[in-house]
């Protein structure tokens, strides 16, 4: 019996429906939309991240970084000199090397020999040095050969400018740099060279110097000296775990290797928040929905008045009035769900083509989206399925 | 057959709370049976509605005993109610409350639908109350299409339809030109005469002259004849 009358209601509810298509049209498009954009919001978020991902995963699995531990760092001694060599040996290392940034405050970058008449021409650039393994293992290319001056035991005074360390310097962006000199510390050192590709280790605003110079130039603590291991793809993970015994054997412990797992946090960071922000555009555009839908339904109610008095006078009960308005609710935000995962999947397959990236079907977004939107709708069409329900049947009557 | 009462009521009471409370049934009673054709006559504001109201179990009385169908509808809860009211009573509206986005057969079909009548039966059902009230051939048309006259046979159809046990109708032919009112009083007399007992509230002294029994509502109690 109560089967019998569900059926009815859902028979009626249809009819209705399709005595009404622009109003449910509209109804069904207002969920369609926004179930559209929620779907196309989170499918949108979950490709990006995980093409984040996997670009984050490339550079990751390749590069890694060693330094000496804290705590022990400062009486620890520094990297040997050849560790550059040592880590190179490892097998499926690609380049290795070190580098050192120097504190500003104790080195002073300028263009002309500091002193009267010189004008005002300190740079605010950083110094680094480092050794030529550290350029090849950071993927820096360098536009002369003159990597070797780089990693000579004689600490030369050259240097190599990132590409905004000599625009600023007022250094040419081509060579040859023949003549070409700046100041540090009012030490005259030879520019030998433009790095370029600086600008992922913070290079491209510094002058580099060789390793060797370091001590030179500034007080350097060990523990401030790192070592970038570049592998061949997806070898990091396994090289990392051996480095430490291939650089210093005798002292594996002193070193800490830090690297894949820092960028697995990252990527896992920006993946939820990715999904989080799509989560809270999609929820905010659902409860517009349910607004949408919930006016309608009020509107439909104080419209139909009569009608619910004519229902109740054939004998239908407060239930069964509700129903109905429940039922309409639930079926237009279901459809509305529906044609919202089209819509969402194929704005999100736009995006992904756009932007070349990868695309997987969203499956549970998809068969989602029409038990959300059926859910919006129903949650929707309480209230005025409630105040349908209250109408007095002999009042509704008179109403028309 | 007609010694079978379907309404037996006594007393019944109705105030509407307002400052002050306005009373506007103070003992009615009524007895109605079976096939009976009862017009309930009354001037304007003299609780005729409130009346039908009460007998359609649309409004509870304040007060007073009313048994329909040998069930007593003041101990009833609004369940039993709605469904008593869907199995036995047939209502008939000035207002006709035709519903004008839908076909005349969907119309009909609300009332079947809404005492679960078996599916089987339903078109033939219909086909027959529609043939019965002369609108078999606009089963079809939608209810906006249909004219006064049509839309006032089509609610007699709807009310039928669930061959109810009385007939309450309220002022049916208060719109309806004399031939439509002929027509109308014809149908309702066809239903008498199947059993049905039939209670109209009406102004049309035409009616009164059709009826079994005439009742006149007057300060708040109904007098027989038709005053």
């Amino acid at each position: 019996m109560r089967w019998r009358h569900l059926r009815d209601e859902f028979a009626d509810v249809f009819v209705e429906i399709g005595a009404r298509r622009a109003r449910a049209a509209l109804l069904i498009i207002g969920v369609a939309l926004s179930t559209g954009v929620l779907v196309a919001s989170l499918t949108v978020s979950s490709i990006a991240a995980r093409q984040i991902d996997a670009n984050v995963a490339a550079a990751a699995s390749r590069t890694f970084t060693v330094g000496l531990r804290e705590g022990v760092g400062a009486d620890a001694p520094p990297f040997p000199v050849d560790s550059d060599d040592r880590a190179s040996r490892v097998p499926l290392v690609v380049a290795a090397g070190r580098r050192v940034d120097l504190a500003g405050s104790d080195v002073s970058v300028h263009r002309l020999r500091p002193g009267p008449g010189a004008g005002r021409t300190e740079s605010s650039a950083n110094v680094s040095a480092v050794t030529s393994g550290y350029l090849r293992a950071a993927g820096i290319t360098i536009d002369a050969p003159v990597g070797f001056l780089l990693d000579s035991p004689r600490p030369y005074a050259v240097a190599l400018l990132g590409a905004g360390a000599a625009r600023e310097l007022g250094v040419p962006d081509r060579g040859p740099y023949v003549g070409v000199r700046i100041w540090l510390n009012a030490q005259p050192y030879a520019v030998i060279g433009l790095l370029s590709d600086g600008q992922a280790v913070g290079l491209d605003d510094a002058v580099v110097v060789p390793h060797a110079r370091a001590d030179a130039l500034a007080v350097v603590a060990p523990i401030d000296t790192i070592l970038l291991v570049r592998t061949d793809i997806g070898a990091a993970a396994p090289v990392a775990r051996v480095i430490r015994d291939a650089i210093r054997p005798e002292a594996p412990e002193t070193l800490t290797v830090s690297s894949v797992d820092d960028f697995r946090e990252l990527r896992t960071g920006v993946s939820d928040q990715l999904a989080r922000l799509s989560a809270g555009v999609g929820a905010l555009l659902l409860a517009l929905a349910m607004l949408l839908i919930a006016n309608a339904m009020v509107v439909a109610v104080v419209s139909r008045t009569g009608e619910i008095g004519l229902r109740r006078a054939l004998g239908a009960s407060r239930a069964a009035v509700a129903r109905i308005f429940l039922i309409e609710g639930g079926l237009a935000g279901g459809l509305g769900g529906l044609a919202g995962a089209a819509v969402g999947v194929f704005a999100a397959l736009a995006v992904a083509a756009v932007n070349g990236w990868g695309f997987s079907f969203p499956t549970l977004l998809v068969l989602a989206a029409p038990v959300l939107g059926t859910g919006v709708g129903v949650l929707a069409s309480a209230y005025p399925a409630w105040r349908a329900a209250g109408i007095a049947p002999a009042e509704a009557l008179r109403s028309d | 057959m007609r010694e079978t009462s379907v309404i037996a009521a006594t007393g019944l009471r109705r105030t509407y709370p307002a400052q002050p409370p306005v009373p506007v049934l103070h003992g009615v009673d009524l007895v109605v049976r079976r096939g009976e054709r009862v017009a309930v006559l009354g001037g304007s504001g003299a609780g005729k509605s409130t009346l039908l109201n009460i007998l359609g179990l649309l409004d509870p009385p304040d007060g007073g005993s009313y048994v329909l169908l040998e069930t007593q509808v003041t101990t009833l809860n609004h369940r039993e109610r709605d469904r008593l009211r869907a199995t036995a009573l047939g209502f008939v509206f000035q207002a006709h409350h035709v519903l004008g986005h839908r076909t005349a057969s969907e119309n009909v079909a609300l009332k079947l639908a809404t005492i679960a009548a078996p599916r089987r039966e339903r078109a033939d059902r219909i086909h027959a109350a529609l043939a019965g009230v002369g609108l078999g051939h606009r089963a079809a048309a939608l209810g906006r299409t249909l004219s006064g006259g049509e839309k006032q046979r089509l609610a007699i159809a709807r009310a039928v339809v669930g061959n109810p046990a009385v007939l309450l109708a309220d002022e049916p032919t208060g719109n309806l030109d004399d031939d439509n009112t002929a027509n109308v009083l014809n149908l309702l007399a066809a239903q008498a005469s199947a059993g049905v007992a039939v209670v109209v509230i009406t102004h049309d002294r035409r009616v009164a002259r059709w009826a079994d029994t005439a009742y006149t509502l007057s300060d708040g109690a109904l007098e027989v004849g038709a005053g």
